[in-house]
């Protein structure tokens, strides 16, 4: 492996570096085997781009993170940390140029990697490094985003210039906001856990040594959202069916969610995860609650580390009584989907399997399949793909039963509060759907993007924050390779402003016709005629000549005179390459394209070049290609008859 | 029937594109009478000298995947020469055919896509999907189940299975009358549209009708087999590579 690090040029660092490698991997397997590819889904089927290296880097990052805020120790075993803020920040900087060195290597290495997705990379890269100096240095340091982007000018990375270029869009169209990207994952989750934390804290000691003590929060998404965007969602969503989405609009509306806190059982493990949540349910207060009732369920956990087995139990039983299923992000920050390190991976593979076996969370995740690697007590690995069939609905009635179904019997509807997000794209697809159903042709693929493009129009109030919002979603879509580069491709283009830059053409522009022919020389006498003849008549004329018996020479000659022919022998190899061949030799503006054995009608030009001076984003025009006369034989009847009529469709 | 598809929208106007659809149901222009821009052209590169046939739906596909939009205008007249004989039909479909396979291949997804009619949305749209090793296009009309039915009531005769062929020999036969019904009416109206029944016997127009329901029907064969003998081709040239280029 190269290492880049800027400067220092020593064994003693790589050294370090290596025994971190080593260590890192040896306390987080689980975060070093993520989905290490990315798909897109063209015509031509899917093609895959490795990227390994590059999701070595970031889960290494991911590690020193998690081990510095967990255990508060650093990881190089060579620097002490004295307590003061510099030497402190060296440590850092190390690191940091640690992770940059890494990141900048896995660009090196992807020269395959198209484009495009190479710039999103390289934005996920620097917002991942920035967060990373944010959290380390929680608020000692100052970032300077553009300090790292003169740092990658120094590297030698050959596709850096269009890069550089995209990301500078993106920072000033606040395409992404480092606040928000570091929010992503304090804003909604840290007013909850610390109201919750506060209330732990807050509780009365028991000096009679009572064991339970139970207490009531209520807690709503309300609290975090906008409350106008929250008005305008609901809103959208009691517009729509409420059949459908009666449990859906619940998430919104429930006020309380009650939880019970068995305070003895925090131990020291769940102390130490800062950042995490431990849920206990009790039997006592899950058995007032009535089963009709809706009851949602928030979970945020963080578990950058394999989850402990009381929590799992817990989950278990959870999802047991509540009938509900929970959703884990485990690397909500950088947007994988891939599963952390499980101990017991019998009951791990069980809560897994009953959060893929929900065919909603599924559709919402739209991934082909996950792979779960598992290690055993013997150090072996062991894989377990799971396959997802595409969900494919013919008709809107399907879609319907399907969702009745599932709403129905599950009677809840998971979500957490970055669920919000799939909620919120959950009924902008299903009114897109709606509105594609009133119209007796329903869509059943919609893509994220286009859903966002909906949104931005539909919108135009929050359209800042849609931008915001999908540019977190972007950066955070858990699993969603296939779109997600793409989508940034396409909103890279919106933000650029280059969609509608196409002038129209100017009237007075030149036109030129070519003609292929070969071998018909009685023909082009008439097609030339014709041209003679038109109200138009085109400023240049070029004759593609592909003929094996005899060439048109003396043709030409009679018509030099009135059209501006420019003649040209060529080689027949096909018609496409004659084609291009008068392409290369045209010089004007609108290239027509007509046969040999055509004639045209007098106004024919005029006609065809018309739109073009009309409309600005017509790129073709085509014409009406109609039979010579009428005869008795029967084939050019039927020919005739089957061109002209829909006869072929509407059997 | 591929040829007709293609040859789907004389309306006037922009043309609607299939934008996550298949390339049998994306709307093109003939290379015979058509007008490009040239920056429709720069963007989206020259023709595909591989399709040979098939190369202005190749080349209108593409443009209209970068955002330029097609136009129709029917007014923009150019008469040209029908073909005259069976022979020279019968080559065309083979011309078509030949290349369609790469065309196909070359736009669409790996999947065996199952196109029909739908009453419902009142035109030709893909009523089954399933991505494929490798990609299978089937186009179900009346005339194909027709063909096929009878086909396989020969199968199921030859190795005497009666009771699958007699169930598959009504089938053929129910869809036989309903496309006669079908094409009588359509053959009435739009023969009268194009004047064909003017001072005709009514024996002459029946016998008419019997030769384009034959026609037809060697369409549909043809149009198997010539795009059977295409994707054989595409295949081998896909492995052998070739040898024009």
């Amino acid at each position: 492996m190269i290492i880049y690090h800027s400067g220092e040029d020593d064994l003693a660092t790589i050294a370090r570096i290596k025994t971190i490698l080593a260590r890192v991997r040896l306390i987080f397997p689980g975060s070093l085997a993520p989905s290490r590819e990315i798909g897109i889904l063209t015509k031509e089927g899917l093609e895959k781009y490795s990227i390994d290296r590059y999701w070595y880097a970031f889960r290494l990052a991911e590690g020193f993170l998690t081990w510095k805020l967990l255990f508060g120790e650093d990881i190089l075993p060579g620097i002490k940390r004295v307590g003061s803020v510099e030497s402190m920040r060296e440590s850092i900087i190390l690191e940091l140029n640690l992770y940059w060195g890494l990141l900048v290597d896995s660009f090196r290495i992807d020269e395959k990697v198209p484009g495009f997705i190479r710039n999103y990379q390289c934005l996920k890269g620097i917002c991942e490094i920035c967060r990373i100096y944010l959290l380390v240095c929680k608020g000692t340091m100052t970032i300077n985003r553009m300090e790292t982007l003169e740092k990658m000018d120094r590297v030698d990375y050959p596709q850096w210039k269009e890069t550089k270029e995209d990301l500078l869009c993106c920072i000033r169209n606040n395409f992404f906001k480092l606040d928000l990207f570091t929010e992503n994952i304090f804003q909604f989750a840290q007013p909850m856990i610390s109201k919750v934390l506060d209330t732990i804290e807050g509780l009365p000691v028991c000096a009679e040594g009572t064991k339970n003590v139970s207490f009531n929060t209520s807690l709503s998404l309300r609290d975090f959202l906008p409350e106008k965007l929250l008005s305008d969602i609901q809103e959208q969503i009691g517009s729509f069916s409420k059949q459908w989405f009666r449990e859906i609009r619940g998430v919104y509306l429930v006020p309380q969610v009650e939880f019970s806190y068995n305070h003895s059982e925090l131990d020291d493990y769940y102390n130490r995860l800062k950042f995490s949540q431990m849920i206990k349910t009790s039997g006592r207060s899950l058995g007032n609650l009535d089963d009709a009732e809706f009851f949602p369920v928030y979970l945020v956990i963080h578990a950058r580390q394999g989850l402990p087995d009381a929590l799992i139990n817990d989950l278990l039983l959870l999802i047991d009584k509540l009938r509900t299923s929970v959703e884990i992000y485990p690397y909500l920050s950088t947007g994988s989907i891939a599963f952390p390190l499980i101990k017991n991976y019998k009951q791990d593979i069980k809560l897994i399997k009953t959060l893929l076996n929900d065919p909603v969370f599924f559709y919402f995740s739209s991934k082909k399949s996950f792979r779960i690697s598992v290690e055993e007590d013997g150090g072996q690995e062991r894989c377990q793909e799971m396959r997802i069939s595409p969900l494919v609905f013919n008709d809107a009635q399907k879609y319907m039963e399907f969702l009745d179904f599932q709403l129905k019997d599950t009677s809840l509807v998971r979500t957490c509060i970055p669920g919000f997000y799939k909620v919120f794209l959950t009924a902008l697809r299903s009114k897109i759907f709606l509105e594609t159903f009133a119209q007796g042709e329903p869509r059943i693929y919609i893509t994220p993007m286009e859903i966002f493009e909906w949104a931005y129009l539909e919108y135009p109030q929050h359209q800042e924050w849609l931008k915001r919002f999908y540019g977190q979603l972007m950066l955070n879509w858990e699993g969603h390779y296939s779109d997600s580069p793409l989508f940034f491709s396409k909103a890279l283009d919106l933000l650029k402003g280059q969609k509608d830059q196409k002038p129209a053409v100017d009237p007075n522009a030149k036109i030129s016709v070519i003609i292929i022919t070969a071998d018909r020389k009685k023909e082009i006498v008439e097609c030339l005629d014709s041209l003679l003849l038109q109200s138009r008549i085109p400023d240049e004329v070029v004759i593609i000549d592909n003929g094996v018996k005899e060439f048109v020479d003396d043709v030409v000659a009679d018509y030099i005179k009135n059209l501006n022919i420019r003649h040209f022998h060529k080689e027949n190899k096909g018609i496409p390459t004659a084609r291009n061949a008068g392409l290369e030799h045209a010089t004007g503006d609108i290239l027509v394209f007509i046969d040999d054995d055509c004639v045209a009608h007098r106004d024919w030009l005029e006609k065809l070049v018309e739109p073009f001076f009309e409309d600005s984003s017509i790129g073709i025009v085509g014409g009406y290609l109609s039979g010579i006369g009428r005869t008795n034989k029967i084939v050019e009847r039927y020919y005739d008859f089957t061109l002209l009529t829909k006869f072929g469709l509407e059997n | 029937m591929l040829i007709q598809i293609f040859r789907n929208s004389y309306e006037q106007g922009i043309l609607k594109k299939e934008r996550d659809g298949s390339s049998i149901l994306a709307s093109f222009m003939g290379g015979a009478n058509v007008a490009f821009r040239r920056e429709a052209i720069a963007q989206a590169g020259i023709y595909d000298p591989r399709c040979r046939t098939m190369e202005d739906a190749d080349i209108c596909i593409r443009i209209g995947k970068l955002d330029w939009e097609l136009y129709r205008n029917p007014k923009a007249v150019v008469r040209h020469k029908n073909p005259t004989t069976l022979k020279s039909l019968i080559k065309q479909w083979k011309g078509y055919m030949t290349y369609m396979p790469y065309l196909y291949r070359k736009h669409n997804t790996k999947a065996i896509e199952i196109f029909a009619f739908d009453a419902n949305a009142g035109k030709v749209r893909c009523i089954f999907f399933k991505p494929f090793a490798f990609p299978v296009l089937i186009v179900l009309n009346t005339t194909l189940k027709i063909n096929l039915s009878f086909l396989f009531f020969l199968i199921f005769a030859i190795i005497k299975w009666w009771a699958a062929a007699y169930i598959i020999l009504g089938y053929g036969m129910y869809c036989l009358v309903s496309y006669l019904f079908k094409l009588g009416r359509h053959f009435y109206v739009n023969m009268r549209r194009l004047r064909y029944f003017e001072g005709r016997q009514r024996s002459e127009v029946l016998w008419t009708l019997a030769q384009f329901l034959t026609i037809s029907c060697i369409e549909n064969w043809a149009i198997i087999y010539y795009s059977f003998l295409g994707g054989l081709r595409q295949r081998m040239l896909f492995l052998y590579g070739d040898p024009s280029h």
